[in-house]
């Protein structure tokens, strides 16, 4: 167990690492930030000096040791636009990120897996129809587009919540609802063909015959059998989440990290790109992490799969 | 490694189904009914949009690009069926080449992380060891970056055409398919009939090419109508964020994303191409998940 | 069949709810927060708010509530003394002396003396601080001192006929001893501190600002305690947020809704002109490209309907071009031009003489930030004669660095803001030799742009730039689209008016009726 998790936590840290150096690579590619930061009366000689203060002339490794060296100590550069420090800015963000994604994890959960495993006790039936056209709809469509049209009939008609905005939980019924809707549908359909698989068993087989009750069947053995491909996938879709809500941040003009992540490429300010992605990265490997132990620990069998 | 093990007995659902109660005949007819009623409508509709969408130069009634700023924004009409937009473009003309755009660069975008995803899927399966250690791990490093974040990214470096887009969303889905491939073939690999080839003295390639591939085509093919949705969804994601394909073609997402600001005042602008995303989405996951419980229940778990 | 379908779909509730009008409940003297508050639903993230610092226009303009000049543009569109009493040139145009106000106090109550306007000059040419400004002021500005406590005087290395234009657009004033005694010139940004009409409270990044009234301030007062503004990003979000009354203003309306706006109860919508152009920047100086030719580039300009595209594109929210300097300066403008006009005819005309009576193709970088619906518009009136332009639609970030260093060719979509209210600015910066946004030359134009330099006679450069505009309309440098108009909403209740001419957000008056 200890050397199972000694790996995986080097791996997840290389993970982290290789994820960091791509876009490191990848946004100096994009341009150079001092075209954005000095007026066009600016000569060549003044972006060059830019350039050297912010140490962009120095080749991409270089600049990518140095980088690592700061990160040792928690330095992850300054951001031209704010004028703070990168992770500052970043660590600003993570809240109202991790308040909207986990709220819209939760609607998931608690919409798509009851959903799920009453369409896998009756497959096909009325329940069934209606808990699946309920959920492939929520994956219909650009979350976006529910979130526009959540806001003209709640809050513009209705006047029953706010447009947009960042503060109490009025203003996160709308945004969650609009993400949560997506994965409730993916989890839905997971956890309906989970069930159905788990209750066609011969173990459930096994439980019925003995006459034990279906309610117990289903909700004791089926469902707790079911219940961690369904962690699994719910642990990635957190970090689509994550990413994903950029469209309802900027509808809903929510201050999380996916906007940051847009605005910050947009605006070639490499150094909360950077952290952003670092600390999202790390974020998500460590949930991916827990989540494998979790397993690992559960069922021994994983480790060597 | 992360995926669940597979059960050792593939059973088909139709026998618990029956077991439960004696009652479920009657309501099971209809229930039977009703499955194979979805998947008809889903076909149906796929039908019509996948044949529009291809014969698109023969069935819009206008060109989608000529603009008469004159007659804009009319609400829909015996002339414009789904109104004019805008700039008075037909919403009718454009929904149609909005689907042809919308779709093929979904199909390329899945063609080419679905090659790109099972190759390296069955490779790791295979060898299993170091390989698939690597392998997986890459997946990992994708599954780390958000889609949308790497799409925003690589986009952002390389400019939003229409390629640089397949490319893009490719890049940020093959993973999936590397995953599940894999462990189909992690399994595959240990039946009798691999073995007996392999004792037979065949070449890992004419292995993988002969028997493992051919074997997980039916998955591959559940997995890439599934994902043919989610790319649709990405691709209108990314117009939202400006990052879609170039004016003044249209895509669905394009087309939803720049009549945001018409919701009010003329809705049919963006809801009539949402109503044709919402409808091939919906009818691509019904039939993938029809094919997924029909021609391979032991695999469900995985996806 | 279709009106059917259409009346089918009306019947669905969701539509109808959508169809139905707005309550208007929350607006129309119902302020967000309360009558000594002003919330304002701001496009664009503010950077940061050091006036000398922040890379982004639009983070000036919001910031520019914090800031004086020494002399600043009037409601007129003239130069006025502002932190200053009164100024003298020297004969030579070398040496600037500004006497100042003394009764001007900074936010941390210490008074405005010339030791703080030297500095302030001095930090702008300071590398280390990474000014935006620098490049404006560093290849003019020899020395900067303060001669007394109210008198500062401003070296040129060799005359600059816009300088006093550039104290006034470009030289916000900021405290001495307080900057200094910061550890970075970062510091300043998180806690600035200028001689403005607010003072700054508070930022959180990613969603709004908060400035409070300045009671020291030495002009007239803003009738409210204090103005927050709100960043929403998304154009419709902030259509609805003003409908619903959760902010009182905003700035970003999109075009599209300026008719709605105006006929909601409650609200105003405001559009004025910033003194800009948005034109086609056309890479002229390449011989290889049709458009090197003046009548290929004067019949792109006959060929598309700017009335029309004003009309049914901006809504009205334009007004179109007579040459690149716009018609909002109050000087240097060319009355006696007229706008090219839609002629199709005369398009082909120009086309057929200059060698292409079938077209050709070409293609035209828009940025995002421009609705799409212009490039395409403009695309489609150009196909009309026979020119096919692709549209490539890229990322500004992306854009704007092809743009400042000649890469945005053959032809983009561009503006050329009002930054220092003198028409050098287009005319330097769009149409000549050296222009950074320029890739047009004509040896006239550079003549008369070194006679404007030398002189800073009003007059003077009135007949210079006159003539300018003129030479420019003639040989069509760039492709004239519109003026570009600022379209704000507002709750009706509100007693403000936008500054007209320049793209500053003046908010400095603002109160509730």
């Amino acid at each position: 167990m200890l050397r199972y998790l000694t790996l995986r936590i080097a791996q997840s840290i290389v993970t982290v690492l290789l994820v960091t150096m791509i876009i490191f690579v990848i946004i100096r590619l994009i341009g150079d930030p001092t075209h954005l930061m000095l007026p066009p009366e600016a000569t060549e000689a003044d972006r060059e000096l830019l350039r050297q203060q912010m140490g962009l002339s120095d080749p991409v490794a270089v600049q990518y040791w140095r980088y690592l060296l700061q990160l040792l100590h928690g330095d992850m550069g300054m951001s031209y636009r704010f004028s703070l420090p990168a992770l500052d800015v970043v660590l600003g963000r993570i809240g109202p990120t991790l308040l909207l994604t986990c709220t819209s994890l939760a609607i998931g959960i608690l919409v798509g897996v009851p959903l799920g495993v009453a369409s896998a006790v009756r497959p096909d039936g009325w329940i069934d129809f209606v808990a699946k056209a309920i959920a492939l709809f929520g994956q219909a469509a650009p979350p976006f587009f529910f979130g526009l049209i959540f806001v003209l009939v709640f809050a513009v008609q209705l006047r029953w919540l706010p447009t947009s905005g960042y503060g109490g939980p009025q203003y996160l019924i709308m945004p969650a609802i609009a993400l949560g809707w997506y994965s409730a549908a993916g989890l839905m359909r997971l956890t309906r063909s989970n069930m159905m698989e788990v209750l066609t068993s011969e173990y459930v087989r096994m439980a019925r015959i003995k006459g034990v009750p279906e309610r117990v069947v289903v909700y004791k053995h089926a469902l707790k059998n079911a219940a961690l491909p369904v962690l699994t996938f719910a642990s990635l879709q957190f970090g689509i989440l994550m990413g994903g809500a950029v469209s309802i941040e900027s509808v809903f003009a929510w201050p999380g990290m996916g906007k940051l992540i847009l605005d910050s490429i947009a605006n070639l300010d490499y150094a909360v790109v950077q952290a952003a992605v670092t600390v999202s990265a790390l974020m998500f490997t460590a949930i991916n992490l827990a989540v494998d132990l979790l397993y690992a620990y559960i069922d021994p069998r994983i480790r060597y799969a | 490694m992360r995926d669940a093990p597979s059960p050792d007995r593939p059973v088909l659902q139709r026998t618990g189904a029956k077991d439960r109660t004696l009652a479920a005949s009657a309501s099971e007819r209809s229930s039977r009914w009703l499955a194979s009623l979805q998947i008809w409508v889903a076909i149906i509709l796929l039908a019509i949009v996948f044949g529009s969408a291809l014969l698109a130069a023969f069935v819009t009634p206008y060109d989608p690009n000529e603009i008469g700023l004159d007659k804009a924004l009319q609400a829909p009409s015996v002339q414009h069926w789904f109104g004019t937009d805008q700039l008075g473009r037909d919403v009718l003309s454009r929904v149609i080449w909005g689907g042809q755009v919308s779709l093929f660069l979904a199909a390329c975008a899945v063609a080419l992380a679905g090659a790109f995803g099972t190759l390296l899927g069955l490779v790791a399966g295979y060898f299993g060891g170091a390989v698939d250690r690597a392998v997986m791990w890459i997946a990992d490093v994708q599954f780390s970056l958000p889609a949308v974040i790497l799409a925003l990214v690589l986009v952002g470096a390389v400019g939003p055409s229409f390629t640089n887009i397949v490319v893009v969303l490719s890049l940020a889905n093959w993973a999936r398919f590397a995953r599940v491939i894999r462990s189909e073939a992690l399994s595959l690999k240990s039946r009798d009939f691999v073995l007996l080839a392999k004792l037979g003295g065949a070449s890992p390639l004419r292995i993988i090419a002969y028997h493992i591939l051919p074997n997980v085509l039916g998955t591959f093919i559940v997995l890439a109508t599934l994902d043919v949705g989610l790319i649709i969804i990405l691709e209108a994601t990314l117009s939202f964020l400006g990052l879609g394909v170039q004016p003044p073609d249209p895509s669905w997402g394009t087309m939803i994303a720049d009549g945001r600001g018409y919701l009010e005042r003329a809705w049919w602008i963006s809801v009539f191409p949402g109503l044709a995303l919402m409808a091939t989405v919906l009818s691509g996951n019904l039939l993938g998940d029809a094919l997924r419980d029909r021609l391979n229940p032991s695999q469900r778990r995985r996806w | 069949m279709t009106t059917g379908i259409a009346r089918h779909l009306r019947t669905l509730s969701l539509v109808s709810v959508l169809l139905a009008p707005v309550p208007a409940a929350a607006i129309g003297g119902k302020p967000a927060v309360d009558r000594d508050t002003v919330v304002m639903a701001v496009s664009k993230e503010i950077f940061n708010l050091d006036g000398q610092v922040t890379a982004s226009g639009d983070s000036q303009r919001y910031g520019w509530q914090l800031y004086d000049t020494l002399y600043a543009l009037d409601r007129n569109g003239d130069i006025v003394p502002r932190l200053a009493a009164g100024m003298t040139r020297s004969e030579d145009g070398l040496t600037y002396t500004f006497t100042l106000r003394t009764d001007v106090k900074f936010h941390n109550g210490e008074l405005m003396t010339a030791e703080d306007v030297a500095y302030s000059m001095d930090r702008i040419l300071d590398p280390a601080v990474k000014s935006t400004r620098r490049p404006a002021f560093a290849p003019v500005v020899a020395k900067s001192e303060a001669k007394d406590a109210k008198t500062v005087v401003f070296t040129l290395k060799e005359p600059d006929g816009a300088f006093l234009n550039k104290i006034a657009g470009y030289l916000f004033i900021v405290p001495k001893a307080y900057t200094q005694s910061l550890g970075s010139p970062e510091a300043f940004a998180r806690a600035p501190i200028g001689t403005g009409p607010y003072r700054f409270v508070e930022q959180k990044i990613g969603q709004f600002v908060t400035f409070e009234r300045f009671d020291d301030y030495f002009g007239p007062k803003p009738g409210i305690k204090r103005l927050i503004m709100r960043l929403i990003e998304e154009p419709s979000s902030r259509v609805n947020a003003l409908l619903t009354g959760e902010v009182d203003l905003s700035d970003g309306i999109p075009t599209a809704e300026i008719e709605r706006l105006k006929k909601t109860p409650g609200l105003t919508v405001h559009s004025v002109p910033i003194g800009s152009p948005l034109g086609v920047r056309l890479y002229a100086n390449d011989p290889s490209l049709p458009i090197s030719k003046a009548k290929v580039r004067l019949a792109f300009n006959y060929a598309i309907d700017a009335n029309a595209l004003i009309k049914n594109v901006l809504h009205g929210a334009g007004a179109p071009l007579t040459s690149y300097i716009s018609s909002y300066y109050s000087y240097g403008v060319n009355r006696d031009l007229k706008p090219y006009g839609y002629n199709p005819g005369k398009a082909k005309q120009l086309l057929k003489e200059a060698g292409y009576p079938n077209g050709f193709e070409i293609s035209i970088y828009s940025s995002s930030d421009w609705p799409k619906e212009i490039a395409e518009t403009l695309a489609a009136y150009w196909s009309q004669v026979g020119v096919k332009a692709k549209i490539q639609r890229i990322d500004y970030a992306a854009w704007s660095r092809l743009n400042n260093t000649h890469k945005s060719g053959p032809m983009t979509l561009m503006q050329m803001s009002n930054a220092i209210f003198d028409p050098i600015h287009p005319v330097t910066g769009g149409a000549s030799k050296a222009g950074t946004w320029s890739d047009y030359s004509n040896p006239e134009i550079e003549e008369l742009i070194l006679e404007a330099n030398k002189t800073a006679d009003r007059s003077e450069r009135d007949r210079v730039f006159k003539r300018i505009g003129a030479i420019l309309h003639e040989d069509a440098q760039a492709v004239l689209i519109t003026e570009i108009f600022y379209v704000y909403g507002a709750d009706s209740a509100l007693d403000w008016a936008p500054q007209p001419g320049i793209a500053w957000y003046d908010l400095r008056t603002i109160r509730w009726k």
